[in-house]
């Protein structure tokens, strides 16, 4: 049976073929969906974690105990697990354990855009990167046996193209429904498990030569094929990049690789003298290509095919010319069959200049109020990863300093400290304050620091899409389970200047802001609560009104960015500029803008809820 | 009679771009149409290009069917746009390849300026007021069906109603009956549009 999946739905599926008792996630883009998919399958236990190294902790854990496991992260996650698993290339696995790896070439919604195979280098461990769905499904399956016939953690690469793309897979339905057994009790080896200095020595050696096994495996594995055709340019290639290639030099020879680290270096060898012109096409790094290269061998790339940016059938073809290679153009014809005939031809477009469209805070979004009244108040801020991001872009322009989970708190810590004569506030969500924001609050409490840390608890991780957090009270499984109080965390840690506030009330939140901000010796803390419109506690109100006798187009509620509020085809006939209206589909009575409204130009309308 | 299998399906080579905004359902079409296409055994293709997804932002689509493994469509290549919304399709439009069809949600034809390189590029643009006909039908969610509805009774799109009526009755669990409505309304209506002759074939 044919399946259409996604990426994301094949690894799941593959996982669940490969009998797969555990696995952990932290949500983020373009992993997520892996653990919702796994969680449907029965004899799973599918967990989001609080962050990705306690993923992969947990799925580490498992695996030692005799259940294979897996965790699910992006490119930046695998940084927050990397010193579990650095040092779980040492100990090695008890059943098979897979790290799943999803990368963002292109940043679509990262803060970099990181290539991971360069771990899989750095902690000598296999990597293998499918370029469909179906090999998403497979390569999953096999990275559980590959994991335990050599005794390491596996990483299967995938990039947001692969994760997000959909395509049909061969769906084995097991004859009859799997009951996990109970496992053995625990196999104690603590010269294997045990990471003291005098075993980690001991392993050591042993990970060596298990990469000089995998590297000699690299040369019969099933997952590397050559495919001769015209031998007058050979291509290697793995991953999404390489069915781009396939197209852009239909007709040639390839070298696909499904495992690209350690490589098979004799197959390339022997490819390489198969063929006239050696190119490789690879998204990010040369990883691949800089390899080749210390094989004496010369090759194209990376000049050609560039390192930033995700590779796109335009950019490979466009670096295939650039390069003076030939490459096959598909001018279309008629109806949909194409023709395919060789040469430079560049398809017409048309040459159209829309505006873009950038990310805005949705209406009714509580983080609105906040940024309407940082900016207001002239503050530094230090943000974080989250939808609240989006407080850099205009109409707010209110953040100064972004780069990873949980760092807001410790930049503005450190930024104060040093001396920094501006008033600073950290701004973090819920789901990010449990993953990375506790040790920081810890340090700038520790530390005597005196920024002020706005933690906005929306309820949910709302960036990915709605997951559920420490915070929540639900479990990926959908149990419900010990909802973890955020205001009595920060007063266990001994923060007495608090201020907990509704998000829709901007007064409020100014004020709190005022409060907090004009203390400068100590750290403080406000909570911001308010439901993100995409959670179920969230309630929409009746749509706000404006009242074109009384606006006069002062233009103060655009600033507050709502989407559902638009310039009128109406003019105000002395400030000659035009009036607000909102789109009563998009307001979710939220008010915010009704409370900026300087001329109380806004009414919510009655009538029943929507 | 003498019963014969049905032949296998003419493999297709078709590119469609699908772009609207977030919520109004164009990773939903999208799979309408890929499961549809598996349906009549043809290889699927389906990319979603969504960056910092949220509530009103662009969302894009790119499905191929007919064997294409590479995920992303260039520009200048697509057979087919379908918009949910009049700027997403101005913007999507450079996707299009000469002679193209571009199936839009919009009251009006779009804005003038862009016309002219319609014409150059003999691209048709082929409107219907789907969001008022959904609103007419009960709920604006289905704006998106009725749109396949409508490029479904052109003969640039070769999925045929009835299977795309079985995949939706079977993707759409909650308010089957409203969608299934909605899929017969927009295909009527393109219907009595080539019966009125003002959508070529």
């Amino acid at each position: 049976m044919k399946r259409l999946l996604s990426g994301n739905e094949a690894i799941a599926l593959g996982a669940w073929e490969a009998g797969v008792r555990y696995a952990a996630a932290y949500p983020g883009t373009p992993s997520t969906e892996i653990l919702p998919a796994l969680a449907q399958y029965p004899g799973v236990r599918a967990e989001w974690a609080a962050n990705e190294k306690a993923a992969l902790d947990a799925a580490a854990g498992a695996s030692f105990a005799g259940a294979r496991a897996l965790a699910a992260m992006k490119h930046v996650g695998v940084n927050v697990a990397s010193d579990s698993l650095m040092t779980l290339s040492y100990t090695g696995v008890g059943a098979g354990l897979v790290l799943v790896s999803a990368d963002d070439p292109g940043a679509f919604s990262s803060q970099n855009e990181q290539d991971n195979r360069h771990y899989a280098r750095f902690g000598k461990f296999p990597c293998l990167e499918p370029s469909d769905s179906q090999e998403a499904k497979d390569f999953t399956r096999f990275a559980f046996e590959l994991s335990e016939r050599f005794d390491t953690p596996v990483m299967l690469r995938s990039t947001t193209r692969l994760s997000h793309s959909k395509s049909a897979v061969e769906v084995e339905m097991p004859a009859e429904p799997r009951e996990p057994g109970p496992l053995p009790p625990f196999e104690r080896k603590p010269r294997k498990y045990v990471m003291i200095p005098a075993h980690a020595r001991l392993r050591h050696p042993e990970i060596e030569a298990r990469l000089q096994a995998l590297a000699e495996y690299a040369e019969t594995c099933p997952l590397n094929r050559v495919e001769w055709r015209d031998r007058r340019i050979g291509v290697i290639a793995g991953g999404v990049a390489y069915q781009y290639a396939r197209e852009v030099f239909a007709g040639f020879s390839f070298l696909k690789l499904g495992m690209t680290y350690p490589l098979p270096t004799g197959v390339i060898r022997d490819f390489a003298a198969g063929i006239e012109t050696l190119v490789v096409v690879e998204e990010l790094d040369p990883f691949i290509e800089e390899q080749v290269r210390a094989l004496g061998l010369e090759v194209i790339g990376k000049e050609f095919f560039p390192p930033t940016g995700e590779l796109t059938l335009a950019r490979v073809r466009e670096g295939a010319l650039k390069a003076g290679l030939p490459v096959r153009g598909q001018v279309q014809v008629s109806g949909f069959k194409s023709q395919t005939e060789p040469g430079t031809l560049q398809p017409e477009t048309l040459e159209l200049n829309v505006p873009p469209r950038p990310p805005a805070l949705c209406p009714g979004c509580p983080h609105r109020s906040v940024y309407f009244n940082l900016r207001k108040l002239k503050l530094l801020v230090a943000g974080d990863i989250g939808c609240y991001a989006i407080g850099v872009l205009p109409p707010f322009e209110e953040m100064d300093m972004l780069i990873s989970m949980g760092a807001s708190i410790g930049m503005a810590h450190g930024a104060k400290r040093a001396g920094c004569p501006d008033k600073i506030v950290a701004t973090i969500g819920d789901s990010t304050f449990f993953h990375a924001g506790l040790p920081e609050l810890a340090n700038i409490i520790y530390n005597r620091g005196a920024a002020c840390t706005m933690i906005l608890d929306n309820g949910t991780t709302a960036m990915t899409g709605g997951q559920d957090n420490p915070a929540t009270g639900v479990t990926l499984q959908g149990e419900t389970t010990q909802s973890i109080d955020i205001e009595s965390v920060v007063r266990a840690m001994g923060v007495e200047d608090l201020w907990v506030v509704d998000a829709l009330d901007v007064k409020g939140v100014e004020q709190a802001i005022r409060e907090a901000t004009a203390i400068d010796d100590r750290p403080t803390v406000i909570i911001v609560n308010g439901a993100c419109v995409f959670t179920p506690q969230f309630r929409r109100r009746p749509a706000v009104v404006v009242d074109l006798e009384i606006c006069n187009g002062c233009g103060l509620c655009f600033r507050v960015g709502c989407p559902a509020i638009l310039k009128s085809e109406e003019v105000d006939a002395k400030t000659k500029r035009p009036k607000a209206e909102i789109d009563p589909l998009l307001c979710t009575g939220c008010t915010v803008c009704l409370q900026v409204c300087p001329r109380k130009a806004m009414y919510q309308t009655q009538g029943k809820e929507a | 009679m003498n019963q014969r299998p049905p032949s296998p399906p003419d493999p297709m080579e078709l590119k469609i771009v699908l772009a609207g905004l977030g919520g109004q359902g164009v990773i939903f079409t999208t799979r309408l149409l890929a499961q549809t296409a598996v349906a009549l055994g043809q290889p699927v293709m389906a990319s979603e290009v969504h960056g910092m997804s949220q509530r009103g932002g662009s969302v894009v689509s790119h499905l191929k069917i007919g064997g294409s493994k590479a995920p992303l469509i260039r520009r200048g290549t697509a057979d087919l746009l379908l918009a949910l919304e009049p700027n997403e399709a101005v913007r999507n439009l450079p996707f299009l390849r000469r002679g193209g069809i571009a199936f839009v949600n919009a009251e009006n034809s779009l804005q003038p300026e862009v016309a002219e390189h319609l014409e150059r590029l003999e691209i048709q643009v082929l409107s219907l007021p789907a969001s008022r006909m959904a609103m007419e039908l009960g709920s604006i969610a289905v704006t998106n069906v009725i749109l396949v509805g409508f490029a479904a009774a052109h003969s640039s799109l070769p999925l045929p109603i009835d299977t795309l009526r079985e995949t939706l009755t079977t993707m759409a669990r909650r308010r089957r009956e409203l969608n299934l409505q909605a899929l017969e309304a927009g295909y009527r209506a393109g219907c009595r549009m080539q019966e009125a002759g003002s959508m070529r074939l």
